[in-house]
C-alpha cells in the first residue's frame, strides 16, 4: 500500500504490526490472530481493561487499506504522548509496570485468556499512569498449560527490581544492555547471599536460573518432554507469589547528589519565586503541547509547563530525584508529567535490531519546548562540552528553548571550577549569545533578580 | 552455608525436574523449557499457599463484614 510505513520495532509477533499511514498510527491484526482478537473483544476483557485505563483503547477502522494480504482488522490505537523505555524508568515506575502486567494476566485468566508475552516494553506511561499498549498480547488460555511469559516476566521485571532494590540502583543500565530481559543466571550471581533465604527469590530467580541452565543442557541432549498439566489454581498461586515478591521489593530514594537540590541552591527565596514567575510567563508565550524539561530534578519547573497545558517529560540523571518526582506525580494523580532518568551526557541511544527497535531520545523529538534551567554550567564545565556543541544539541531537541545562563561569577559555577583549571574562555554571556544565535532567534533575555543569572527565550531558526 | 544450600537445592530441583514436565505450550517467543518445568515444580506449593491465603482473606473479610454490620446496627 502506498504511503504505509511499518513501525521498525514492530516485527516480532506474527499476530500483527504497527504502521503509519498519512501520519496516523494503526495496527494491523493478522488472520492468524483472528480467533484470539475476537475472543478479546467478545469476552468483555478488552472493554473492562480499556475502561479501567489498563489497556490502550482503540477503534476499528475500515477506511485504511491493509498493508498485507493476511489482514483481519485494522485498528487505530489511542496515541501515547511520549514513548519511554524501561531503562529510563525509576524504581517505582518499573514496579508499577510489573504490577500492571500481573494484574492484566489475572484479569485475562478470569475471561479465559492469558498474556503470551510480559515484556516491559509493552507498558507505557501517561504521566504517572502505566498502561499496556500491546493489544495483541492476549491469547486463549488453554487449561493445564503453564504461563508462557513467566520467564519474560522474571527477566524484564522481577530480576531488575530485585537487583535495584538489593544491589545497586545504577544496575538499571542492565535493562538497556539486555533488551530481552536481565539473564536470571546473572541476577542470581549478583544478588546477595541473603536473597537465597527469601522464598520468592529462591524460586523465581535462583532456582529458576538453575532450571533454565539444566534444561538448556537437556534440550541439547534431545530429551523429549512428557506432558503434565498445571492447574489454574496453581497458576494463580504462581501469579500471587510473583505479585507478593514485587510488592515486597522497595528502594528508598535519597543520599544522592541531586535529591535535595532545591534545599542546597544559592537562590534566595525571592529569587526562586521570581525565577518561577519568569519561566511561567515565558512558557505562556510559547504555549507548547509537549515540553521536555532537561535537568528537571524533582520537577519544580516541569510542573509549571504541565500546569500551562503541556505534556511534560521531566528528564534528570539522578535516580533519586526522578523517583521522588514520580512518587509525587502519583500522589497528584498527574497525567501530564512524565519523569524519566536521562543522562544528557549519554542520552538513550537507538537500540535493538538494526538500531531501529528502540528510538534514541532525539529521535523521539523534536519537542515544542525545551526547558534547560540551571543546567548549562554542568554540561559546559563539568562535562567539557563546547558552547557550539551545546547550542547544536538544544537546537536538535526542540523548536523553542527557555534556557538559563549561569555566569562564571555564580557561586555554583565557582564550586565546579574550584578543583580544576579554567579552560573555558568562551563560557561567558557574549559567547553564549553568539553561539546560540547561530541556531536560534533570541526573543527575550530576562535577568533573575538577586542573582547574576539570565533566562532566555529562543526560537529555532 | 551457601554451598550446602546450593547443593540441597540442586538435588531437590533435579529430582523434581525429572518427574515434572509441563504440558507442551506453543508461543511465538521461546518460553524456555526450564521456566515451564519450574512452574510445574513449584505449582503444588504455590497453589496450596494461594488457596490457604484465599481462605484466610475470605474469613477475615467475613469477620470484618460481621463487625461492620454490627457497628452499623448499633449506630442506628
Amino acid at each position: 500500500m502506498l504511503g504505509a510505513q511499518v513501525v521498525s520495532g514492530s516485527f516480532r509477533d506474527p499476530s500483527g504490526f504497527l504502521f503509519h499511514s498519512d501520519g496516523v498510527l494503526y495496527r494491523q491484526v493478522n488472520q492468524s490472530y483472528r480467533d484470539d482478537y475476537d475472543l478479546l473483544m467478545a469476552s468483555g476483557l478488552y472493554e473492562s481493561l480499556a475502561k479501567a485505563g489498563k489497556l490502550i483503547p482503540h477503534e476499528e477502522v475500515n477506511s485504511v487499506a491493509p498493508v498485507t494480504n493476511d489482514s483481519y482488522r485494522i485498528i487505530k490505537p489511542r496515541l501515547i504522548p511520549f514513548i519511554s523505555y524501561p531503562y529510563e524508568w525509576s524504581f517505582s515506575q518499573l514496579k508499577d509496570a510489573a504490577l500492571l502486567t500481573l494484574d492484566l494476566q489475572v484479569e485475562a485468566l478470569k475471561r479465559g485468556m492469558s498474556l503470551k508475552d510480559a515484556s516491559a516494553f509493552n507498558v507505557q506511561f501517561v504521566g504517572s499512569k502505566p498502561i499496556f499498549i500491546d493489544t495483541l498480547s492476549f491469547e486463549r488460555y488453554v487449561e493445564g498449560t503453564p504461563w508462557v511469559a513467566y520467564q519474560q516476566f522474571c527477566q524484564h521485571f522481577l530480576a531488575p527490581l530485585a537487583l535495584l532494590s538489593q544491589c545497586d540502583i545504577h544496575l538499571r543500565s542492565l535493562s538497556s544492555s539486555f533488551l530481552h530481559g536481565v539473564p536470571l543466571s546473572l541476577a542470581s550471581t549478583l544478588l546477595p547471599k541473603s536473597s537465597w533465604f527469601k522464598f520468592s527469590h529462591l524460586i523465581h530467580i535462583h532456582l529458576h536460573a538453575r532450571s533454565q541452565q539444566r534444561y538448556a543442557d537437556a534440550a541439547g541432549g534431545g530429551k523429549k518432554s512428557p506432558s503434565r498439566p498445571l492447574h489454574r489454581s496453581a497458576l494463580l498461586g504462581i501469579l500471587d507469589s510473583l505479585k507478593s515478591s514485587v510488592l515486597k521489593l522497595n528502594w528508598a530514594p535519597g543520599g544522592t547528589e541531586w535529591a535535595d537540590y532545591y534545599d542546597a541552591t544559592n537562590y534566595t527565596s525571592r529569587a526562586l519565586s521570581e525565577k518561577e514567575a519568569i519561566v511561567d510567563s515565558l512558557i505562556r508565550e510559547v504555549r507548547p503541547t509537549v515540553a521536555w524539561d532537561l535537568g528537571a530534578n524533582n520537577g519544580l519547573f516541569s510542573r509549571l509547563a504541565a500546569a500551562n497545558g503541556a505534556y511534560t517529560v521531566a528528564c534528570d540523571v539522578d535516580p533519586s530525584a526522578v523517583e521522588k518526582n514520580y512518587l509525587r506525580c502519583k500522589k497528584e494523580h498527574s497525567d501530564a508529567l512524565l519523569p524519566l532518568i536521562v543522562d544528557l551526557t549519554n542520552p538513550s541511544p537507538s537500540l535493538g535490531w538494526a538500531h531501529t527497535e528502540r528510538k534514541s531520545l532525539l529521535e523521539r523529538g523534536p519537542t515544542d519546548l525545551v526547558l534547560a534551567l540551571a543546567l548549562i554550567h554542568h554540561l559546559a564545565i563539568s562535562n567539557n562540552v563546547p558552547m557550539d556543541n551545546l547550542a547544536r544539541f538544544f537546537a536538535s531537541c526542540g523548536k523553542s528553548l527557555i534556557i538559563e545562563f549561569v555566569p562564571k561569577q555564580d557561586s555554583q559555577v565557582q564550586k565546579l571550577l574550584a578543583s580544576r583549571k579554567d579552560i573555558f574562555p568562551e563560557y561567558n554571556q557574549a559567547d553564549f549569545e553568539r553561539y546560540f544565535g547561530r541556531y536560534f532567534t533570541i526573543e527575550r533575555s530576562v535577568p533573575v533578580p538577586e542573582t547574576s543569572r539570565v533566562i532566555y527565550l529562543m526560537r529555532i531558526k | 552455608m551457601r554451598k550446602i544450600a546450593n547443593r540441597r537445592f540442586e538435588a531437590v530441583s533435579f529430582a523434581l525436574l525429572v518427574v515434572a514436565m509441563p504440558r507442551a505450550a506453543h508461543a511465538y517467543l521461546d518460553p524456555g523449557t526450564g521456566s515451564m518445568v519450574l512452574q510445574v515444580v513449584v505449582a503444588g506449593v504455590l497453589g496450596a499457599l494461594f488457596t490457604f491465603k484465599s481462605y484466610i482473606r475470605a474469613i477475615v473479610s467475613s469477620i470484618g463484614r460481621f463487625f461492620g454490620k454490627q457497628q452499623t446496627r448499633s449506630d442506628v
